[in-house]
């Protein structure tokens, strides 16, 4: 059954989503559309605006139905991980499947009408090391670091005193529902969790450091400003939820330490804010921001050269999602359509750090089993 | 400075890079002592194998444009030092020769041609009186 605060919690997380979801066309680089190499002026043509207004009614038609699907299975199951990691996954795939038709449609329109035709396709690169200076330290993540310490010294001291049994798994109000003996791995289940949350959002700062800057060649100094401001900002948004999700384990494992008593209000609002924070967030920076920052506002003297177009390499892009070019060097790379980075699966280090990646997701699931 | 390559050119790729920094040294877009990417990272930006950008690194290495140290890694030539002596004066000679038969039989005048010849001498000088 759906009580209200769990209501209340799926739209903190649903509602967001959503907008996402209608919003992903508006966030990517301002020479792409649906992943597919278009100048910025043509965006505007009438079949394209078709195509993102269908985009989008198939969207919300699959959206609606998708968590539908999962309030219907919340009347069965009352894991918080099933229905929330269920309906992102859903979500996922549904954007994704979505995308990759609109993503074909396009090619098929930009081949007939030959939009690209008469501009000249340019890669610019700056060789100016300065500009490479912009990024927040790496000595910022102290302050997650601190904050994962200080939990697991508290763990450690407090372990003598725990009693025989320590709870497992706690509902959406805190009730345990699972017990477990006590153990290193009960004890320290959540402090492991909070580590790996650690170590990963510092890998993806690393990428967002590596992953290469696509440069408009028909406004390079915008471009690169604008690179800039999105490197420091996504970075920030990393560095601040690494520091809040570590905040939160050492919450519920203060909890399971009983240093702290929670109420059964407090448990879900602080449960909500786990997803919703770092939702929120992405929402917020990628509004003010897009994936490489287009819609940052530059004040600039730059004069506009519209017959220049980045390379097109529409042709590396399987569906649109996937990167294959075994010519190319570079291991991360932006995402094609939405937010975020991914590799170069034609490059065997790219293929190695994916596997790796797989592998510590799987762990993790079976883990938390 | 901004490199702006264009892969179905019939320039080869080594030589659109190599020529961009050399003409960039002589606008003062690029500063004696001043730092260049690494191999990899230049690669890995314009997207081509490491080989090509090496390939450049050395050449420009060998005709002094830049100097390459293990530690500080590719580096403007601080010290550059370049005389325009009697070998040179010829194949500058010849060089031009060449381009300027091309640009003869396509019909382009010799006014033109002085026209464009101060343009581009202009853009080095007004960069370094800078």
């Amino acid at each position: 059954m759906i009580q209200s605060p769990i209501l209340i919690q799926l739209m903190i997380v649903v509602i967001p989503l959503y907008v996402l979801g209608m919003l992903l066309p508006e966030f990517t680089r301002s020479t792409l559309f649906f992943g597919v190499t278009l100048p910025h002026e043509i965006h505007r043509q009438p079949e394209l605006l078709q195509e993102k207004k269908q985009y989008r009614f198939r969207f919300t038609l699959l959206f609606t139905l998708g968590w539908l699907l999962m309030m219907a299975a919340s009347r069965v199951t009352d894991s918080f991980d099933v229905l929330y990691g269920g309906g992102v996954i859903i979500t996922i795939f549904m954007l994704s499947g979505n995308y990759v038709v609109t993503h074909n449609r396009v090619k098929a329109l930009k081949a007939q009408h030959q939009w690209t035709k008469n501009l000249k396709q340019r890669v610019v690169v700056d060789t100016s090391q300065e500009n490479r200076s912009h990024y927040l330290s790496y000595a910022w993540f102290v302050l997650p670091g601190v904050v994962t310490l200080i939990t697991w010294l508290m763990s450690v001291s407090a372990y003598p005193q725990l009693p025989a049994l320590l709870p497992r798994q706690t509902d959406f109000g805190g009730q345990v529902t699972q017990w477990a003996v006590k153990g290193f791995g009960s004890a320290f289940a959540l402090p492991m969790t909070q580590l790996g949350m650690l170590a990963l959002f510092f890998f993806i700062m690393v990428v967002i450091r590596k992953a290469r800057k696509v440069i408009d060649p028909s406004r390079p100094e915008v471009s690169v400003r604008q690179h800039q401001a999105a490197n420091r900002r996504w970075s920030l948004y990393i560095l601040g939820t690494a520091t809040w999700m570590v905040v939160y384990f050492a919450i519920l494992q203060a909890q399971l330490l009983q240093l702290i008593t929670m109420s059964v209000t407090a448990h879900y609002v602080v449960h909500g804010l786990s997803f919703a924070v770092p939702l929120l967030g992405i929402f917020v920076v990628a509004w003010f921001t897009g994936q490489s920052a287009g819609r940052v506002k530059v004040e600039t003297s730059e004069n506009t050269d519209a017959s220049l177009l980045p390379v097109d390499d529409d042709q590396y892009w399987k569906w649109g999602l996937f990167y294959y070019n075994p010519s190319d060097p570079a291991i991360w790379i932006e995402k094609r359509f939405g937010i975020g980075w991914t590799l170069n699966f034609a490059n065997p280090l790219a293929v190695g750090v994916f596997a790796v990646l797989l592998l510590v997701i799987a762990a993790g699931i079976l883990f938390d089993l | 400075m901004f490199l702006s390559i264009a892969f179905e050119s019939d320039i080869p790729l080594y030589q659109q890079i190599k020529n961009q920094i050399i003409t960039g040294i002589a606008q003062g877009k690029l500063k004696p002592g001043e730092s260049l990417p690494s191999v990899r990272q230049l690669a890995a930006d314009i997207g081509i194998n490491f080989h090509t950008v090496n390939k450049v690194y050395q050449q420009l290495k060998q005709e002094s444009w830049v100097v390459i140290h293990r530690k500080s890694g590719v580096i403007i030539n601080p010290d550059l030092n370049l005389q325009a002596n009697e070998p040179y004066r010829e194949s500058l000679k010849d060089t031009l020769e060449v381009l300027f038969a091309e640009a003869y039989l396509r019909g382009v005048t010799l006014e033109e041609s002085q026209q464009l010849l101060k343009t581009i001498y202009q853009s080095y000088v007004q960069e370094v009186s800078k």
